[in-house]
């Protein structure tokens, strides 16, 4: 299932993409120690994108932060993209000793869930809380997932293209 | 020729007061049952007229002074950190306060269910009321004597031989009120901040009490009338005890004095930035307005005792010197005279040649009051002062301030207080006072060195404890 | 309670430890920041700080407007040095398009940010201070800040909200004279620090409560993500402007200013150290402004306007006499084809390409733009679909992550350490909550 899935993800995101994209230092690095990466260039600023699969996160991420390469040791921020078709999760690093920076990009299943980044980097605590509250990204794994900003009782996420804004179901919005 | 202070009875009514009630049991009917001869009428007629005396200093000095102060205050604190302060209401703002006053009287009197109404309501008034009864133990001015006998016993309202013992006592009381006010609140701060003050007040009662009891010690008195008078001597100013002969007492006094009236550096019970407004955060309208007044009013009162136990109370500086070959004040009971307080009028008196006495006893009272307001409210501005420079200290450095340093610094300071009795008792001329400076020379010496090298080893141990660290950071950085 | 022959002793007395809802309205909170805080006597048991007071959804808005209408909301985000949220908006903008920056904007950027970083710490020492229990401290640098403000309020007409960059260059050139009033203020300023470091430094009240208190080492910084002076405090010479230079930061001379305690006071020291090397860029990037005074550009150009001039009149004359079919004269054919000159492109407030705001549509892409602002990292991830409104904008504020470390620095302490530890973070309650 997983398999047919993975491959059928990347079909679609090869569509998306341009079709020629040459793998920057850490996907090549990454590649080279097996990891399934998929490169995506550099942004306009010149960092480098890549989106790696949800299940193989973790190691990835332990990899770009343990090894003397990438050394990856802060976590600059996490945001949730919506890409009207699915979400992804977008995790910005930075590294103190190279100076260079670093974009993953994780695309969310169709339960929404991704997993979490606490174990790796547990600066992700309150960006992930925070991403779950506004773009409804399931961390899965982390120990305290809750709204950060709305209140506690909002419905829905609002930063969802699909957001119903003034939702009749909130209490102050009932007249 | 020492004066007789047993003399100096501040009951001693005036002649139309008695006169009066003369009058009063002679031509009204139904009061004839008053007699002056009777001792316990006479304690009744003291008693009235310390009451008397007792509103005159309220409504004549201390309300007016605090009224004042809150201005001052403001304006004080504007000018240490360079704006204008209040100038709208009133030429120089000086109705600020009045206005302000108005605006708390017509504020909603706000109470919150769940707290103690009772106690809520309590809480200001036994916060307000010793306070205001500290006034009465203040002497503002000495007693007049004219043709050797006490025309005015001095603006005090109540002349206790046991005044400073009642003065702690009292002041003591006003802690009970921020206490029951922050438990009456039924709101966190104001229980914090109530529970800080109790623990403040404890702490720094005693390095206060101790301060004051050197004072006791080398004055002889508990009388606060005799400790003044204890103050004049040959050197003018400078027997004054806070300036040469302990102001170490001096210091600690002024210190747990400010913290006693919980000012910055001590404000803990009302931290604003910690406890929002602490002890008082709940209260509104004239409730607020009793706190705010007593605080003021406090400050007062601590300031006026400064300047009671250690910088001559109502006398001028020159007050008993013996300086270009006019002694600057009487001291001859029993001749026209002045006995207390007075110096300028003395001097006009002796440079003119008229007779000892000739100046007006309410131009003399007058001007010990000046002499008293004056010292007073330089001591007041030393607290604003402080106020507007340093930042607040935490609970566990207060603590550690007052029962590390404080307390075993004064209990130095009472042995040196009792060298100082030994070495140089009180005297009254400047003769008898070099006799007994060289004739003890020896003795001196030994205990002078004994205690510098006390006091300032207990100091320097206490301040290399306290900025080791401290030192070492900056030798780092 | 145990009973022993008939007697009832009392191991434990009945205590319970205090809740105490700290905020969101209180005097030191610096906003709307709530901290749910368990004491025991005076001691913080367990710390939970309760965000989302101050959230304004301007991520959301960022999707609603068009570049250009969006970029007056951005002030809002962090208020207290607004400059840093325009140039991090602009350059993601600028460097999606692909714009070219005249140096002339980037100097005069570089100047209003090293200002508005001056300000902001400014602001710190006061409230800091004033969190401590000392009152003098805020006015003074409130008077100081006052007059950074009036340089503001000069090139942007407002003081704190200044939407003044604008995609590819300024909303204006600088004023008349607006150079020496910033030499005057910045000449001026070093005395107020040294009065500043003379009234708090070595005092011993402020050494007492700030040395030792509130320590964290590298490592908590990066557990939590904490950047900006916290992290230099730590003995990291972590600074974006040194480390990744944007702007025209690499051209200008500055020292990273950094301690080994990591404690309040040490944070302290780096923030004083800051504003002394934010004098030094301003000094150096006011003297090396290109173009310098506006009025000498505005000469110069109009000199080269009247060249200009004269060569389109020379070429009519002669269109004219080719009508005419007559002879054009020499000297009109001459001037003909002179070229007419040129201000130089790095004394220009706009890019060569002019931009149309209204319409402006970056090409599809996305982009993380980073600065150092006074508090941090400060982000703007900015992903476009080439359509006039961006697909998401993200704002990474520093003061989201340094708050978080709160608790952990918090537990253990004192209460009254609260103030100091909260205080030497320096967090924007708007910037955390956006």
């Amino acid at each position: 299932m997983s398999e047919e899935k993975q491959s059928e993800s990347k079909e679609a995101a090869k569509d998306d993409l341009p079709p020629v994209i040459e793998p920057g230092v850490y996907g090549e690095l990454l590649e080279k120690k097996k990891f399934k990466v998929q490169h995506l260039g550099m942004d306009a600023m010149g960092v480098e994108m890549i989106e790696v699969a949800a299940e193989s996160l973790l190691r990835v991420a332990e990899y770009l932060r343990d090894n003397k390469k990438c050394q990856f040791d802060l976590l600059v921020s996490v945001s949730g993209v919506d890409m009207v078709d699915y979400r992804l999760s977008v995790v910005h690093l930075y590294s103190l000793s190279s100076n260079e920076s670093l974009c993953i990009k994780v695309r969310a299943d169709e339960k929404e869930a991704v997993p979490s980044l606490m174990p790796i980097w547990p600066a992700v605590d309150w960006h992930e809380r925070e991403t779950y509250d506004l773009m409804g990204i399931i961390y899965e794994g982390h120990p305290d997932l809750r709204r950060i900003l709305m209140p506690t009782d909002w419905i829905g996420h609002p930063l969802r293209k699909d957001y119903v804004e003034n939702d009749p179901r909130l209490v102050w919005n009932r007249r | 020729m020492t004066v007789g202070l047993n003399v100096m009875n501040p009951y001693q009514l005036p002649d139309w007061f008695i006169q009066l009630h003369v009058w009063v049991s002679e031509n009204i009917p139904g009061l004839s049952f008053i007699d002056i001869m009777d001792p316990w009428q006479q304690a009744l007629m003291l008693f009235v007229w310390g009451v008397v005396l007792f509103v005159l200093i309220s409504f004549g000095v201390a309300k007016p002074s605090v009224v004042f102060m809150v201005l001052m205050e403001r304006k004080v604190l504007a000018w240490v950190t360079q704006r204008k302060g209040p100038n709208r209401v009133g030429p120089w703002g000086l109705l600020q306060t009045i206005a302000d006053g108005v605006k708390l009287l017509f504020k909603e009197d706000v109470m919150t269910p769940g707290q103690d109404k009772l106690l809520f309501t309590l809480g200001p008034v036994i916060f307000f009321l010793p306070v205001f009864v500290l006034f009465a133990l203040v002497p503002f001015t000495g007693a007049i004597a004219q043709d050797g006998e006490i025309v005015f016993g001095g603006l005090l309202g109540i002349g206790l031989p046991v005044g400073a013992l009642l003065l702690f006592a009292l002041s003591s009381i006003s802690v009970i009120g921020m206490v029951l006010a922050g438990w009456a609140s039924n709101n966190k701060y104001s229980l914090i901040g109530g529970m800080r003050s109790a623990a403040q007040a404890i702490s720094y009662e005693i390095p206060l009490v101790l301060a004051v009891l050197a004072v006791v010690l080398y004055a002889g008195s508990m009388n606060l009338m005799d400790i003044v008078e204890a103050q004049r001597g040959p050197l003018g100013m400078f027997s004054w005890f806070g300036i040469f002969l302990m102001p170490l007492s001096f210091l600690i006094f002024l210190i747990s004095s400010i913290a006693e009236v919980n000012r910055i550096p001590f404000d803990l019970p009302e931290a604003e930035s910690e406890l929002v407004s602490g002890y008082n955060t709940e209260y509104s309208g004239m409730k607020f307005a009793m706190f705010f007044l007593a605080e003021y009013a406090a400050l007062f009162v601590m300031c006026a005792l400064t300047v009671v136990f250690f910088f001559g109370g109502f006398m001028s500086p020159l007050a008993g010197a013996t300086l270009g070959g006019i002694h600057w004040t009487s001291t001859l009971v029993g001749t026209p005279g002045l006995i207390a307080g007075l110096s300028l009028a003395s001097a006009l008196e002796n440079m003119l040649g008229v007779a000892s006495g000739s100046v007006a006893p309410w131009i003399i009272q007058l001007e010990m009051v000046s002499w008293m307001v004056l010292k007073i409210y330089f001591f007041i501005f030393f607290a604003m002062w402080i106020r507007g420079t340093l930042p607040r200290l935490k609970p566990d450095q207060l603590m550690g301030f007052s029962w590390k340093f404080l307390i075993p610094l004064s209990l130095l300071n009472i042995f040196m207080v009792s060298f100082w009795r030994m070495w140089l008792p009180p005297v009254k001329d400047l003769e008898s006072m070099v006799a007994n400076f060289t004739q003890n020379m020896p003795f001196g010496i030994v205990w002078a060195l004994v205690l510098v090298v006390g006091i300032g080893g207990f100091c320097w141990f206490m301040s290399e404890l306290q900025t080791r660290k401290l030192k070492a950071r900056f030798t780092q950085s | 309670m145990s009973d022993i022959q008939g007697i009832t002793i009392e191991r434990d007395i009945q205590s319970e430890d205090m809740v105490v809802n700290i905020g969101p309205q209180h005097p030191s909170t610096h906003g709307v920041l709530r901290l749910v805080t368990t004491l025991n006597g005076e001691v913080v048991k367990n710390m939970e700080p309760v965000v989302g007071y101050l959230h304004r959804s301007k991520e959301k808005m960022g999707e609603n407007r068009t570049f250009f209408q969006y970029q007056p909301m951005i002030d809002r985000v962090e208020y207290l040095s607004a400059f840093y949220d325009h140039y991090v908006y602009c350059t993601a903008l600028e460097t999606l398009a692909g714009l070219d920056i005249p140096k002339r904007v980037q100097y005069i950027r570089m100047i209003t940010m090293e200002l508005n970083r001056i300000s902001s710490h400014l602001l710190w020492f006061g409230t800091f201070l004033l969190d401590l229990g000392a009152t003098s401290p805020f006015f003074y640098a409130f008077r100081d800040r006052e007059k950074i403000l009036k340089l503001f309020e000069d090139i942007s007409g407002a003081r704190m909200m200044y939407n003044y960059y604008r995609i590819g260059g300024l909303n204006a050139d600088i004023p008349d004279g607006w150079i020496e009033d910033v030499r005057r203020v910045i000449n001026e300023l070093p005395k107020r620090f040294a009065e500043y470091e003379a009234i708090v430094n070595k005092n011993p009240i402020v050494m007492d409560r700030c040395i030792g208190i509130g320590i964290i080492n590298t490592e908590d910084c990066l557990k939590y993500g904490v950047t900006g002076p916290a992290l230099r405090a730590c003995g990291v010479a972590q600074d974006l402007r040194k480390t990744n230079p944007y702007c025209s930061y690499d051209e200008v001379d500055f020292d990273v200013p950094t301690s080994t305690d990591g404690d309040v006071y040490a944070r302290y020291q780096v923030r004083i150290q800051e504003m002394y090397e934010s004098l030094r860029i301003v000094h150096q990037a006011l003297d090396n402004l290109p173009g310098g005074e506006p009025a000498d550009i505005r000469k110069l150009q109009a000199e080269y306007d009247a060249v200009a001039t004269e060569i389109k009149e020379a070429k009519k004359r002669v269109i004219v006499a080719q009508k005419q079919e007559t002879e054009p004269e020499p000297a009109d054919v001459k001037k003909m084809e002179e070229e007419p000159p040129e201000l130089d492109k790095d004394w220009r407030i706009q890019g060569k390409k002019k931009v149309n705001m209204v319409s402006f549509k970056p090409p599809v892409g996305e982009c993380m733009s980073l600065v150092e602002s006074p508090r941090g990292f400060l982000g703007c991830y900015l992903i476009s679909d080439g359509s006039p409104k961006a697909l998401r904008i993200k704002w990474r504020g520093a003061s989201y992550s340094n708050l978080s470390i709160l608790p952990s620095m918090m537990i253990g302490n004192l209460y009254p350490d609260l103030m100091a530890v909260f205080g030497s973070l320096d967090v924007i309650l708007p910037e955390v909550d956006r």
